[in-house]
């Protein structure tokens, strides 16, 4: 069966199922929203105008059996960062929406009544209908009265209070395993963008679906198994592996003894306290009060990085993120894994991204809002939002806003979007990426950490300042994983294992019926970037957007007492005049 | 009169040795990585590669010193001095 687009026109309601055009065939995730909103949505738009759109596309070998392939790309204009934005998230969402056979979802249009509706996908029919008596309420409680009403084996997707306050810092939820909201497309402010469209939900049941369509299944199955035997032979990603006993979480005492995991709205770069919310510790307390681990974000993942996390009283919190885990604790000073679990869990219910969330705590309290390692304040913030007060309002516009607001000279942020849990002076190929990917400070664009402080894919000292290459490479390869539909972790084995990059690309090969090689993926990946930088130079970006803030080139940082000193001729070269209108 | 060292495990190492922390007397991160792998019999293996006429680091494994990765030091050669504190990582990933 031949895959279809849904557009969705919030404004008159009409609801179509389009054919693919010639064009998009190939694409799929981030490959397919970033090329249709380039198409389709004007640079210059307000991102939560009329003119804006939400696009959703599972990868492309997303709902077969590939291997850890479970991700859904959103994409759409980024009220954050007025440029594009591609967020994506691993959830059963991705994979039934792909079993349905819909290549994507295209939300367009402004409805002028304030109500919410929601989007209801299956086999048979789909159908808006009324939701806004959800406005206001928790996504937990939400979900799981979506459940209750229209059944337990859905994929939901949803925005929640800070996407309703028109929120800058508001993500997409998806549904975990449990059909809980705590799988966020989360960056960018996307969220913001749905609900303005009054678009509260999308629930997809793929019963009876018809499954993706394989056009050659032996090609398809060679390939998945040169993925399969590289995803469990890695160290970092097999059964017992790094992260499938730790979870992500694991970094912390590696990025904390290597002098980058920022602390107090990142005036340092270390701190022993930081042992305390580590991934061994928190192994040790799951161990001690139950929980679960390994666990899985969505069907087929064969790493297994996720957790169930239970607070003292043993009640269920969820997954505890590396990112989530340093934004809401050390870098606000908070060193209490419980009270990270409490904020966690507020971000998830408010529909917050929490990397943006940890870092707006944070600059709040470096402009005296609250004092660092106020616990209990930091939840009065989350409360301040929920309640939708003056100072919550400010909160929920991100890092950039708040900091702003309360005359912050030390802000983190690349594009308007702060920045993840490596402070780059400490290691600065991470902050080249920061500084030059499309998307605002982003780890995931082009993740340097591997070959800088994993030995993965190489080693680069991540004190030289010459990442140029390495970054734009990285950049490369994870525009094509996030098109293929795989976790961004895959990139450990495949960095490593030649094979397994060889099964990826026969994985996609075996499901279009092309010929792709190895040697295609960095000509793909770039045809992506230069997309996405020519949306980016249409709205208003030039290459002085591509740039820390000048806090981190002459303020140095404990303990190494360096500064970012990647010369802006190096950043410039990561993509040279890319998508910028002249040739390349 | 050679140098004590603080050394920290971390992950899996850490569950190998049972213990978060040693002490060992060395100059060189070699020797200390030769004496840790002498004491603790569960990592023997696990942190050097001995196959070869020298022993190396094994693939994947972090050592620093002070903040700072051997490999980026002089390697096995780094020699250690008294305010030396290393931390050795199995391999690692994450994001």
């Amino acid at each position: 069966m031949a895959r279809k687009i849904l557009r969705v026109n919030m404004e008159d309601e009409t609801l179509s199922y389009e054919e693919v055009p010639e064009d998009y065939r190939y694409l799929g995730g981030r490959g397919l929203t970033s090329q249709i909103v380039a198409d389709e949505v004007p640079p210059n738009c307000n991102p939560l105008g009329p003119n804006n759109k939400l696009v959703f596309a599972p990868g492309i070998v997303t709902g077969t059996s590939a291997p850890t392939s479970g991700r859904i790309s959103v994409g759409g204009k980024s009220p954050l960062t007025g440029g594009i934005k591609e967020a994506n998230a691993g959830t059963s969402f991705a994979q039934k929406l792909a079993r349905l056979g819909i290549k994507a979802i295209i939300v367009e249009g402004k409805p002028e009544n304030k109500g919410y509706r929601c989007l209801k996908v299956d086999d048979n029919e789909v159908e808006l209908v009324d939701a806004s008596e959800w406005s206001g309420i928790g996504l937990y409680e939400a979900y799981e009265g979506l459940r209750g009403e229209y059944g337990d084996d859905l994929g939901i997707c949803g925005v929640g209070i800070a996407a309703e306050l028109s929120g800058s810092n508001s993500g997409v939820a998806f549904n975990d395993m449990e059909g809980k909201p705590s799988r966020y497309a989360g960056r960018g402010g996307l969220g913001a963008v749905m609900a303005s469209r009054g678009l509260k939900f999308v629930l997809v049941d793929d019963s009876g679906a018809p499954g993706v369509d394989i056009e050659d299944k032996e090609v398809f199955d060679q390939g998945r198994k040169k993925l399969s035997d590289a995803l469990t032979e890695h160290d970092v990603t097999k059964p017992g592996g790094a992260l499938n006993s730790y979870g992500t979480s694991v970094l912390v005492n590696i990025i904390n003894e290597s002098g980058a995991l920022p602390q107090e709205n990142f005036s340092r770069g270390s701190d022993e306290k930081s042992a305390r919310v580590s991934g061994e510790k928190k192994a040790d307390l799951i161990e001690e009060r139950g929980g679960e681990r390994p666990h899985r974000c969505s069907p087929g993942c064969l790493i297994g990085c996720s957790e169930v996390w239970k607070n003292e009283d043993g009640e269920e919190v969820g997954v505890l993120e590396y990112e989530s885990v340093w934004s809401l604790g050390p870098d606000s000073g908070i060193y209490d894994l419980d009270t990270i679990g409490e904020l966690n869990w507020q971000c998830n219910d408010l529909g917050l991204d929490t990397i943006e969330a940890g870092n707006t705590i944070a600059v709040a309290m470096d402009g005296g809002v609250k004092e660092f390692g106020d616990e209990e304040g930091a939840l009065e913030l989350m409360d301040e939002i929920r309640q939708g007060t003056p100072l919550g309002r400010i909160l929920v516009n991100g890092t950039k806003f708040t900091g702003e607001a309360f005359g912050v000279t030390r802000i983190p942020t690349v594009k308007g979007q702060a920045m993840p849990a490596y402070d780059p002076r400490g290691i600065k190929g991470i902050g080249t990426t920061y500084a030059t990917t499309p998307m605002g400070a982003d780890h995931t664009a082009g993740y340097a950490i591997a070959p800088e402080i994993m030995g993965v894919g190489g080693d680069a000292d991540p004190l030289s300042p010459e990442k140029a290459e390495m970054s734009r490479n990285l950049q490369y390869s994870t525009a094509v994983i996030d098109t293929t539909g795989h976790c961004l972790f895959t990139a450990f084995a495949v960095l490593d294992i030649p094979e397994g990059l060889e099964g990826m690309v026969e994985e996609v090969n075996g499901v279009l019926g092309t010929d792709l090689t190895v040697d295609d993926i960095s000509d793909i990946g770039k045809s992506i970037i230069e997309t996405e930088r020519r949306f980016n130079s249409e709205a208003g970006f030039t290459k002085e957007d591509d740039r820390l803030p000048e806090y981190m080139r002459e303020e140095s940082l404990p303990p190494h007492n360096d500064v970012f000193d990647v010369s802006e001729e190096e950043l410039d070269k990561v993509f040279g005049s890319l998508g910028m209108g002249e040739s390349s | 009169m050679k140098t004590q060292i603080e050394v920290k495990f971390f992950a899996s190492f850490r569950d190998k040795a049972g213990d978060s922390s040693t002490k060992v007397e060395a100059d060189t991160a070699g020797e200390l990585l030769e004496k840790i792998t002498r004491k603790y019999k569960s990592l023997d293996g696990m942190i050097l590669e001995k196959g070869g006429s020298e022993p190396e680091l094994k693939s994947g494994v972090t050592v620093m010193i002070n903040g700072r990765n051997i490999r980026f030091l002089e390697g096995l050669e780094t020699e250690l001095d008294s305010e030396a504190s290393v931390a050795i990582f199995p391999p690692i990933g994450g994001g």
